[in-house]
C-alpha cells in the first residue's frame, strides 16, 4: 500500500492512512461517505474491537479488514 | 511491492492487502465482488474499488445491518433520541419525591409547636416507646440541662450511672437541635469511633423508622424513608426539581432540603474523641464552610482510658482543645457532656466546675443507682 498520505476531499489537513486519529477517521468517513459521522460512532466501533495502534490510532486498512468482517458476520 | 493507488485497487489486490493485516484472512474476493456491485458507483468506478469509499460504505452498511427491519439509520438515531429523552424524563420523575407524599402538612402542629421549647416533652411526645417510664429527679436536672445548652449556650457536664440513658438523651439531644432549626451543626462524640458510629446509626434509625416523628417532622423523614434504604438514591434525589442534597455516609448526617423547612441542610458529624475532630467542618454545594455550633460528648471514657493517667490527660487536652475550638475563631460553642464515672480523676472535675475555667462550664453529678425511669 502505498504510505503516501492519501487525497482526502474536504477533511482538513492531510492524514496519514496508516495512523488516523479518531477525529480524523471520523472527518474522513464523513467527507467520503456523504453522511456525517461522529467521533463517537468510530469510537463505539474501537469499544467494540476495532484494532487500535499501540500508538492509539487505526490503521485504516486494518479498520476496513474488520468493518468486513463485522459486516459478514451480522 | 510496488506501490499501490488505494483510490483505484483491483479487487485481487484489495482482498490481498486487507488480508495482510493483523486480523489475517478476512476478505474473499467472491465477497468483494458481491459488494461491488451491490454498492456500484458508490465505491468504484465500477472495474476498480476506491478504499476510502469502500470503508465508509461498509461503516454505514454495518450500522444499518444491525438496525430493525423497515429502520434508516437517520430515523433510527431520532428514534434512539427519542427514547433516550423519555428514559431521562421517567428517570428525573422518578428521582422527585414530591408526588409521593412522602412530604406532608405536620399531623399535630400543636404538639410540634409545644415541644420546639421543651426538649422533655420533646422526648415524650415523639420517643414515648424509649422515654416510657417516669423520669426521675436526676433526669430532669439532666434534660434542663440540655434543654440550656442548646436553646441559650453554655457548657454543661452530667455524670450518670451506666444504663441511665446518656446516649439517648444525646442522640435525642441532636435530632431536637437540628429538627427545629436550634442548630444549623452539630458534632456527636463519643468515647471512640465505633461508639460514635453507634450513635449516629441510632439516629439514623429514628429518622426512619419513627412514625411519631414522621407524623409531624415529615419534611425530614419523607426524604430520608424515600431512600428506602439505597443510600445511594441520596446523591440524585429531587424535591419539585430541585435536589434535596441529602446526606446519608456513616460518619455524618445531612438534613434533606426542603423549602420552607427549618431542618434543612441541618448536619449531624459523629467522631471518636481521638479521632479527627480538630476542624471539623461542612462544605455546603453554595461554597459555604459550616462549622458545628453545639458539640455533645457522650461518656467520652472508655474503661481502658480510665484506668491510664495519660490517657486521661490527653483526652482532656482534647476536651480543651480541639473540641471547644470547634465552632471557630472567636464563636461561642455549646456543649453538653455526659459522663460515668469509672474512677476518680481529679483534672475533670477541675475542668468543668473550676470557676477559673476559661470554658466556664458547670457540672452535676447524679446519684449512682438513684431509680433509673427505663430498664
Amino acid at each position: 500500500m502505498a504510505e503516501d498520505s492519501l487525497p482526502q476531499p474536504n477533511t482538513g489537513p492531510l492524514a496519514n492512512p496508516a495512523a488516523l486519529s479518531v477525529a480524523e477517521l471520523a472527518r474522513l468517513l464523513s467527507a467520503v461517505g456523504g453522511t456525517p459521522v461522529t467521533v463517537e460512532q468510530v469510537q463505539a466501533d474501537l469499544d467494540a474491537g476495532a484494532p487500535v495502534l499501540p500508538t492509539g490510532k487505526i490503521n485504516l486498512v486494518h479498520y476496513t479488514a474488520w468493518l468486513l468482517r463485522e459486516v459478514q458476520g451480522q | 511491492m510496488s506501490k499501490l493507488d488505494v483510490r483505484q485497487l483491483r479487487v485481487a489486490e484489495l482482498v490481498r492487502l486487507l488480508n495482510s493485516g493483523p486480523l489475517g484472512e478476512v476478505a474473499q474476493a467472491h465477497v468483494v465482488y458481491r459488494h461491488l456491485n451491490s454498492a456500484g458507483y458508490r465505491i468504484g468506478d465500477g472495474r476498480k474499488i476506491d478504499l476510502l469509499k469502500y470503508v465508509a460504505w461498509l461503516f454505514h452498511l454495518r450500522r444499518t445491518q444491525s438496525l430493525p427491519p423497515g429502520w434508516t439509520e437517520a430515523n433510527y438515531e431520532q428514534h434512539k433520541e427519542a427514547v433516550n429523552a423519555r428514559s431521562r424524563d421517567l428517570s428525573e420523575s422518578a428521582r422527585d419525591i414530591a408526588a409521593d407524599g412522602w412530604v406532608r402538612e405536620p399531623k399535630d402542629t400543636e404538639r410540634r409547636s409545644k415541644a420546639q421549647a421543651s426538649f422533655r416533652f420533646f422526648c415524650e411526645a415523639y420517643f414515648s416507646p424509649t422515654f416510657h417510664l417516669a423520669w426521675s429527679e436526676d433526669h430532669l436536672k439532666v434534660i434542663g440541662k440540655i434543654e440550656r445548652a442548646v436553646l441559650e449556650g453554655g457548657l454543661f457536664a452530667m455524670a450518670m450511672p451506666r444504663g441511665s440513658g446518656k446516649t439517648t438523651l444525646c442522640e435525642t439531644a441532636c435530632l431536637w437541635s437540628l429538627l427545629y432549626g436550634h442548630h444549623e451543626f452539630v458534632a456527636l462524640i463519643g468515647a471512640d469511633e465505633e461508639h460514635a458510629a453507634d450513635m449516629l446509626g441510632s439516629i439514623k434509625s429514628e429518622l426512619e423508622n419513627n412514625d411519631l416523628l414522621d407524623e409531624d417532622f415529615s419534611e425530614v423523614t419523607g426524604p430520608v424513608r424515600a431512600l428506602e434504604g439505597i443510600h445511594q438514591r441520596a446523591a440524585g434525589q429531587l424535591y419539585r426539581g430541585a435536589r434535596t442534597q441529602v446526606g446519608w455516609t456513616a460518619k455524618e448526617i445531612v438534613l434533606p432540603t426542603i423549602p420552607g423547612s427549618v431542618a434543612s441542610g441541618g448536619i449531624i458529624k459523629v467522631s471518636g474523641i481521638t479521632g479527627r475532630i480538630r476542624g471539623m467542618k461542612y462544605k455546603r454545594s453554595d461554597g459555604n464552610a459550616v462549622r458545628p455550633s453545639l458539640v455533645l460528648l457522650d461518656d467520652p471514657q472508655t474503661d481502658e482510658s480510665a484506668r491510664s493517667p495519660s490517657q486521661c490527660h490527653t483526652r482532656e487536652q482534647i476536651l480543651a482543645g480541639a473540641i471547644l475550638g470547634l465552632a471557630g475563631p472567636g464563636m461561642k460553642m455549646a456543649g453538653l457532656m455526659t459522663l460515668t464515672v469509672v474512677r476518680r480523676w481529679p483534672s475533670r472535675s477541675r475542668w468543668l466546675v473550676s470557676s477559673n475555667c476559661s470554658c466556664n462550664g458547670s457540672a452535676v453529678r447524679s446519684r449512682q443507682g438513684f431509680g433509673l425511669p427505663w430498664p
